[in-house]
């Protein structure tokens, strides 16, 4: 999963779409017959695991044994909300997303209103924010290793030179959160930073003329003009980031395994080891359906928001 | 995205002009589905086979082998299929190798379940206790063994005897793989450690230990490195090593059981909290930052499991091996053995695994090529032989393989299990300087409760 990645159903403009067309009676099937082969995928790989995953929690599934397993009726439930090893992973799922969305959604605001202005040679600017972007996870996972290797690492040399010892990166429970939201940042920043841009390029530049006629400073310019109008970009940037954040896996899989003594494990791999580790698939399923309705209760949330907004414009 | 729409309309190409017919692309569409279709039913490894639970039609002059081995291992395994190709050219080995630990397991499990598994594949020997009581693994009788140039006494008799369960043979050991001492033999020197003979002398307590390391630290070096990073197997290993030592067991009753000792285990952990907060031992280091330091020669001790040899030896790093030394009592090490397992087919095929037998035992044959890469040969034709005794430090510890301390039997035990990665993580914290003795303890022995109590998935 990359940090940016986002169903195209929470996208305002899908939204408004969809109520457009409920408005006309008439259906059209032509259109429905075009989207067919789209849909069979749709429930092929969405729909039936999903209804398969749900069946699944009801029972006491085994990954290495054939069949259903024994029916558990609300058992992997009740045993859930009594897992504070679950709790605890949800938390750091949840924990991450605070911590990762408010950078991921201003630092790339920034760094694209400069970059915006600069005139010349913008497309390496433009190029070198992307860049990390299109890297792998586990191109990732391998350069910030290097990095954070304590002794050995880029950094650590640093930290000790400057005589504040080097924070344990990888070591420190306390710590390891957040050296992922470092190399989340560095390595997703990119999205954001494009679709600002992209929203930037979108503003009327009469507006900025008729401004600067009326005397408003460049200042002024970015706060009543810029940022007010990349207000739906804004949005749009929120929701993608907080849903991608809240499906953390990859980085914290690939660089600590969920350690230092489980400090950083977030939800997607307690259910990861739960169901191919343990081999409780069952069990599994249950916790993937509850994150599921977490996820599913902040889209809507965020949904519910945005169309307040598109109201209110 | 509600800000980039890409601007292009219909027309693009005008009206005349379009690319596609809509019903030239449903055609076509129509036909790649039915081709994958069809490609799926045909292939050896399917998603039909998957879904229905039958095993492909496979040519029987295939061998598919699965192993998890990189690295030193992997070139070495490498090596000896090559030797198998070579003697029987005219079997088609196809040989897959993927991650190490849970992955590998994860795959397999699913592999044999859809009834598409490999011929032949790797296996730790602590794994059986997971694949065995649902019946994933073919047992091998005494009978079909020496049908094919194997006897029971052919084998270290501990790995040998491990391999059974419930009475039955299900794996056929290679070698016996424990967690060893390797000592720089420069800095040991340096240290006033070494004996005459350049070689370290057994050292023989925990207090012996203590002061050993102390006078590493002395000289300037890393006394003990010992990873924790992105592995919690490691900080395992050296508990269970120490813990068995002192004659602990963890589990009983095949895991239904937790039988930790507390005062045994207390004993251990105050040892590890002790060479943690004396700043006695590195170990914030991944696997890969552990060889490092070793390798770039700054540290006097390296405990890990033997597999890193090769790795020492191509950096020209003045070092030696030794079995891990008996700290608390007897001499024990934790251990594990690389063996082939004939994974369960739906419908058995005597003529492949006749192949599979065949190809073990040339492996087998080639013990002496997979012993440079650390591991002691469980083939005692090879392992008592003079080349293998010549091989050096590979041969040091060879004893361990007669007092290895296997992972306690369990479903969740063994291998990159649950129970390895649940006591590990802990135990890293302990040895990071982190936790304290008290509230390691109680943290594995919560866990251990926990994966006692879980409904059994096998």
């Amino acid at each position: 999963m990359t940090a940016s990645s986002a169903p195209a159903t929470t996208m305002p403009r899908a939204a408004t779409a969809e109520r457009t067309r409920a408005r006309r009676p008439r259906r059209n099937w032509g259109n429905l017959s075009l989207v067919s082969p789209f849909l069979v995928f749709y429930v092929l790989f969405l729909v039936g695991p999903l209804v398969y995953d749900v069946v699944l929690s009801f029972f006491n599934t085994s990954l290495v044994k054939g069949g259903l397993g024994s029916f558990a009726g609300f058992g992997n439930y009740t045993e859930l909300f009594r897992d504070h090893q679950f709790w605890s992973a949800m938390w750091h799922t949840i924990l991450f997303t605070l911590v990762s969305t408010p950078p991921l959604v201003i630092l790339p605001l920034f760094f694209a209103i400069v970059v915006n202005r600069i005139k010349r040679g913008q497309w390496f600017f433009r190029l070198a924010f992307f860049l990390p972007y299109i890297l792998p996870s586990a191109a990732i996972a391998l350069v910030w290793l290097f990095i954070y290797e304590p002794g050995y690492g880029l950094i650590a040399g640093f930290f000790n030179l400057i005589g504040v010892g080097d924070p344990g990166w990888l070591s420190d429970p306390n710590v390891a959160l957040y050296s992922i939201v470092i190399v989340t940042v560095w390595w997703t920043i990119g999205f954001n930073f494009v679709l600002y841009l992209a929203g930037l390029q979108d503003i009327n530049p009469d507006l900025y003329e008729a401004a600067g006629l009326d005397g408003a400073s460049q200042w002024q310019q970015t706060w009543r003009i810029t940022i007010p109008m990349l207000g739906r970009t804004t949005t749009l940037v929120t929701v993608l980031q907080v849903i991608a954040s809240l499906k953390i896996f990859d980085q914290i899989y690939l660089i600590l395994q969920g350690g230092p003594n489980y400090s950083s494990r977030p939800a997607i791999e307690w259910i990861y080891d739960t169901a191919f580790t343990s081999q409780r698939v069952g069990y599994a399923s249950a916790a993937s359906f509850i994150l599921f309705i977490v996820i599913l209760i902040v889209s809507f949330i965020w949904l519910a928001l945005v169309r307040r907004q598109e109201s209110g414009v | 995205m509600a800000h980039n729409d890409v601007r292009v309309g219909p027309n693009r190409f005008g009206p005349g002009r379009t690319l596609l017919s809509r019903r030239g692309f449903l055609a076509g569409t129509a036909a790649i589905g039915a081709g994958l279709v069809t490609a799926a039913c045909g292939g050896t490894y399917n998603v039909g086979s998957g879904l229905t639970g039958s095993s492909g039609g496979d040519n029987n002059s295939t061998l598919v082998y699965w192993n998890l081995l990189t690295g030193g291992d992997g070139t070495h395994m490498v090596a000896m299929e090559d030797a198998f190709r070579q003697a029987h050219p005219q079997v088609d080995l196809q040989s897959t190798i993927l991650a190490w630990g849970a992955p590998y397991y994860t795959k397999l499990s699913l592999a044999i379940r859809s009834g598409s598994p490999p011929d032949v594949a790797i296996m730790h020997l602590s794994r059986i206790h997971q694949y065995g009581p649902p019946g994933m693994l073919t047992p091998i009788s005494e009978d079909l063994l020496a049908a094919h140039g194997m006897e029971p006494k052919d084998f270290t008799p501990l790995a040998f005897s491990k391999a059974h369960y419930n009475g039955q043979l299900l794996c056929i050991p290679l070698d016996t793989h424990p967690f060893v001492q390797y000592y720089n033999t420069k800095v040991c020197k340096k240290a006033g450690l070494l004996d005459s003979s350049g070689a370290l002398p057994p050292i023989k307590s925990a207090d012996a230990m203590l002061d050993a390391l102390r006078k590493l630290k002395k000289v300037g070096a890393t006394p003990v490195v010992c990873d924790t990073i992105n592995d919690p197997a490691t900080p395992w290993r050296l508990f269970y090593t120490l813990y068995s030592q002192a004659g602990g067991q963890v589990l009983a009753d095949n895991g239904k059981d937790v039988v930790l000792n507390q005062t045994l285990a207390m004993k251990v952990l105050t040892f590890i909290h002790q060479l943690a907060s004396e700043g006695l031992m590195n170990a914030t280091v991944d696997p890969g930052g552990g060889t490092a330091i070793f390798q770039a020669g700054d540290a006097g001790l390296y405990w890990e499991g033997e597999w890193n040899v090769t790795v020492f030896q191509g950096a020209n790093v003045p070092f030696s091996m030794q079995p891990y030394p008996a700290l608390f009592g007897q001499a024990a090490a934790q251990a594990d053995s690389h063996t082939f397992i004939l994974p369960k087919r739906t419908t058995a095929d005597p003529e492949k695994t006749s192949l599979a037998l065949t190809m073990i035992r040339t492996l087998l044959g080639q013990s002496l090529t997979w012993a440079e890469g650390g591991h002691i040969p469980a083939w005692l034709p090879i392992r008592d032989s003079e080349a293998y005794k010549k091989l050096k430090p590979q041969s040091n510890y060879q004893e361990v393989a007669s007092y290895a301390a296997y992972d306690p039997p369990a479903w969740y035990s063994g291998s990159g299990s649950d129970m390895e990665n649940y006591l590990g993580e802990p135990l890293g914290d302990l040895m990071l300087g982190g936790m304290s003795p008290q509230a390691t303890y109680s943290q594995m022995l919560g866990s251990l409760h926990t994966l006692s109590k879980e409904p059994v998935p096998v």
